[in-house]
């Protein structure tokens, strides 16, 4: 079930809510922890009930692991080993599920063999609860999680706004709102802000990033044959795409949890007005960048060990970050090329060079940007053939319009208007979440609510699903 | 600026929107009832193809006896009035043997006995592989009408926003009558001979094996219960019948001859397809499309009376398509 389908918003959702608010209000907290939870499994069931025992099983085998590692009784080396296996564990079932395939190809490729393929479907969200749940054994190794039931760990886990494609929480930003009193109260506030940045995410998903989407899929799909202006006009479209799809989620997420008075953590925070590559990493996703810095890059050295392990960290931190987007070579290329920039730019940052901020945005933005070619392509050959054609590599400018993009050119204004509202939305304005903190109920306000709920409910003829949910 | 309280605002946000949901649904819904225009595109076009009408017709055909045409937008301009019988016409039932196949299957044995004769184009190139969700003809027909316009999007708000414009100023020259064939402003003027002849070939690159055994179902059905049926061709004009795939037309032809089904070979037809003035075609209104009184002369004569090409065998079928692919 998609958050932006008539099933979720018109069904799905008000059931949810009703019922779990008139378990609380009967002072029926088990049961209403209960009904959130099968909500939850139910939501996620409703791609492929075959997902269900491995999500399952995977909290059982993460519960009992967890527990253990808290106990303060349990001495280190045990310990030690019961942490190494339990994320042994996540990440073997991450590998076989999302890269077994991936492994058996180059291995065939690379020693000539002939390994049937495994054709494993991807189960939804494996990526994201296997993170959550790595995090959650080391916070419990070293001792930062409060025990809990099975059931509100369960919740934890699946609670249906975070589930599929994050924000990645801790069981320690997590747990004590669930076990809040005030929390099993409906709030009026919490509400108001859930629907009013529902609102702004919906509207980002299906009145901005699906009409990117037309042109950044027409682009990429007829790669070798873009001029000039079509390949930056598909680059771009994947840009902003991207954003303000994962964004656009990402706000859904925060707004459906504010409804259950929950409050997720803030997943981004205006990317494209980054001036660094570094300012881009604490802006964008910043949930994963705050995992792969506590749990990948910080237990690697961090910036401990002087200048070169620093750099080799980095690059190995942003290397994973790229294979755990996917199980792909352009995945890798990508998260090289972010590792190596910031290894860059911490060596530029050392020599004391400074750039005027319009250039650092231009360099920050033009690098995104270019990368986020490798990041969509295909192959490398059509990675390579969008930016030839976008630094006029294979010849001058021509202006044959946007002929590639065959039966949509009629809709060139419409384009025009897209790239130019979103570049205005994305980076000179404020984000949602800076919206959200100075909201204020005026009518100009509701107004625009009810506009953008109505924009965006009228434009739903089509369900698409989200970027992140391949991830 | 006054902020209202968090419980307010929320009862306002939600109120608004019911009402302001309704308000559209209801303007929606009294312009364009039979939703002719729900399939999602402001194209005129598209307001030809609704299914729902069918259920009109399924009415009608309960009270009275009838013809019925069955075909695509090749046969959408036959009319009763043209013709001076009672026809009903089922182009919104476009390109889909699967709905055909859904609705007669469904028809009563009162239905079945008013049919005087089946009127089935073989428009092989509009056939589409993909099978819509079937209509159920005996459900409460107000809660059809109600629920098919739900959820509302915003192409079908756009086309019924030009609906409006063109009844207000009367300006659309397209209209559809009673009987569901369609009817131009200018009804029986070839008005359209200048228009681009080039448009609207379909090549027919494919062909749906779908539709090809839901055509054999209905035949079957029709021998079963003694309905007179008959099966019939497009005409083309010669600049469309030198672009077709004829490979692929005589490939879907010849599983349908191997299935007992007999045909009017009417492709190509001296004296209307070959016919031309200053380049242009004055039977046609494009290239695959007779305009209204040639595609109504046309069906008279070859597909009502007997001066079609019957096709009934292999043979047949072989001699005929090569004459077609040497034009």
């Amino acid at each position: 079930m998609l958050f932006n389908s008539f099933e979720f918003i018109l069904l799905f959702l008000p059931i949810t809510f009703f019922v779990y608010f008139y378990l609380t209000k009967k002072k029926l907290i088990s049961a209403s922890r209960v009904w959130l939870l099968l909500t939850s499994l139910f939501f996620y069931s409703w791609w492929n009930v075959a997902y269900l025992p491995i999500i399952l099983c995977s909290m059982v085998f993460n519960y009992l692991v967890g527990t253990q590692l808290g106990d303060v009784d349990k001495n280190g080396l045990n310990k030690k080993l019961l942490l190494s296996f339990g994320v042994l564990s996540n990440i073997a079932l991450l590998a076989y599920y999302k890269y077994a395939d991936f492994l058996i190809d180059n291995l065939n490729y690379v020693a000539g063999l002939q390994v049937q393929s495994l054709d494993l479907l991807l189960p939804l969200a494996i990526s994201f609860f296997t993170f959550q749940q790595i995090a959650y054994l080391v916070d419990s190794y070293r001792l930062k999680t409060r025990q809990h039931d099975f059931l509100g760990y369960a919740v934890f886990v699946s609670f249906f706004p975070q589930l599929i494609a994050g924000p990645i929480v801790h069981h320690s930003e997590m747990m004590p709102q669930f076990s809040d009193q005030k929390n099993n109260f409906v709030n009026h506030r919490n509400i108001l802000l859930g629907i009013y940045i529902f609102t702004i995410g919906l509207f980002k998903k299906v009145v901005v990033a699906d009409n990117f989407a037309i042109w950044a899929n027409h682009g990429f799909d007829a790669a070798q044959s873009l001029t000039f202006v079509e390949a930056w006009v598909t680059s771009l479209s994947y840009t902003f795409q991207l954003y303000y799809d994962f964004s656009g989620y990402t706000d859904m997420a925060i707004g459906l949890a504010l409804l259950f008075n929950i409050k997720l953590p803030q997943n981004f925070n205006s990317p494209y007005q980054s001036l660094s590559i570094q300012d881009f990493w604490r802006r964008w996703h910043m949930t994963l960048s705050r995992f792969l810095k506590d749990y990948v890059y910080i237990p690697l050295g961090g910036n401990r060990n002087g200048g070169l392990r620093t750099y080799g960290n980095l690059i190995a931190t942003f290397l994973l970050g790229g294979l755990w987007h996917g199980a792909g070579w352009m995945f890798v290329i990508w998260g090289l090329l972010h590792g190596v920039s910031l290894a860059l730019h911490r060596i530029w940052n050392s020599l004391g060079f400074r750039l005027y901020k319009w250039a650092a945005w231009i360099v920050t933005f033009n690098f995104i940007n270019v990368t986020w070619v490798f990041f969509r392509a295909e192959n490398m050959s059509d990675a390579n053939k969008v930016l030839s054609s976008m630094f006029l590599i294979d010849g001058p400018i021509t202006f044959s319009g946007l002929s590639t993009f065959g039966n949509i050119d009629t809709m060139q204004f419409y384009l025009i208007i897209i790239l130019v509202l979103g570049t205005i939305f994305s980076i000179p304005l404020r984000n949602s979440n800076q919206l959200l903190i100075k909201f204020e109920p005026t009518t100009p306000k509701i107004t625009m609510i009810v506009a953008g709920l109505l924009a965006a409910l009228l434009g739903l003829s089509q369900e698409s699903t989200f970027l992140y949910f391949n991830f | 600026m006054t902020s209202l309280s968090d419980k307010t605002a929320i009862r306002l946000i939600l109120y608004s929107f019911v009402l302001v949901y309704i308000c559209i649904y209801l303007v929606v819904i009294s312009v364009d009832p039979y939703q002719l225009r729900q399939q999602g595109s402001a194209d005129w076009a598209k307001y030809k193809y609704s299914r729902l009408y069918s259920r009109f017709q399924f009415e009608d055909l309960k009270y009275d006896d009838y013809s019925l045409i069955f075909g695509s937008s090749r046969s959408q301009k036959i009319s009763s009035r043209l013709q001076s019988d009672n026809y009903l016409n089922f182009h919104n039932l476009y390109s889909e043997p699967g709905d055909i196949k859904n609705f007669i299957t469904q028809l009563s044995v009162n239905q079945l006995q008013n049919i005087d004769v089946i009127y089935f184009e073989l428009d092989i190139a509009a056939f589409r592989e993909e099978v819509m969700k079937p209509i159920n003809y005996n459900n409460n027909m107000v809660t059809d009408i109600v629920s098919f316009s739900l959820p509302l999007t915003f192409d079908h708000i756009l086309s019924v926003a030009r609906e409006l414009y063109y009844n207000l100023l009367d300006a659309s020259y397209y209209k559809i009558s009673r009987d569901g064939s369609l009817l131009m402003s200018n009804d029986g003027a070839p008005t359209f001979i200048a228009e681009n002849p080039t448009r609207r070939i379909f090549k027919a690159n494919s062909y749906s094996r779908f539709a090809i055994n839901d055509i054999a179902v209905i035949n079957n059905f029709c021998i079963e219960n003694s309905i007179n049926i008959i099966f019939y061709t497009p005409t083309y004009s010669d600049k469309a019948i030198r672009e077709m795939n004829w490979d692929v037309i005589h490939s879907a032809l010849a599983d349908l001859v191997n299935r007992g089904v007999k045909f009017k070979n009417n492709y190509f037809i001296e004296g209307i397809s070959d016919i031309q003035t200053d380049s242009m075609y004055p039977h046609f209104s494009d290239a695959s499309h007779l305009n209204t009184l040639a595609a109504n002369q046309v069906f008279k004569n070859y597909v009502v009376n007997d001066d079609g090409l019957l096709i009934d065998n292999i043979d047949k079928l072989e001699i005929s398509i090569n004459s077609l692919k040497i034009r």
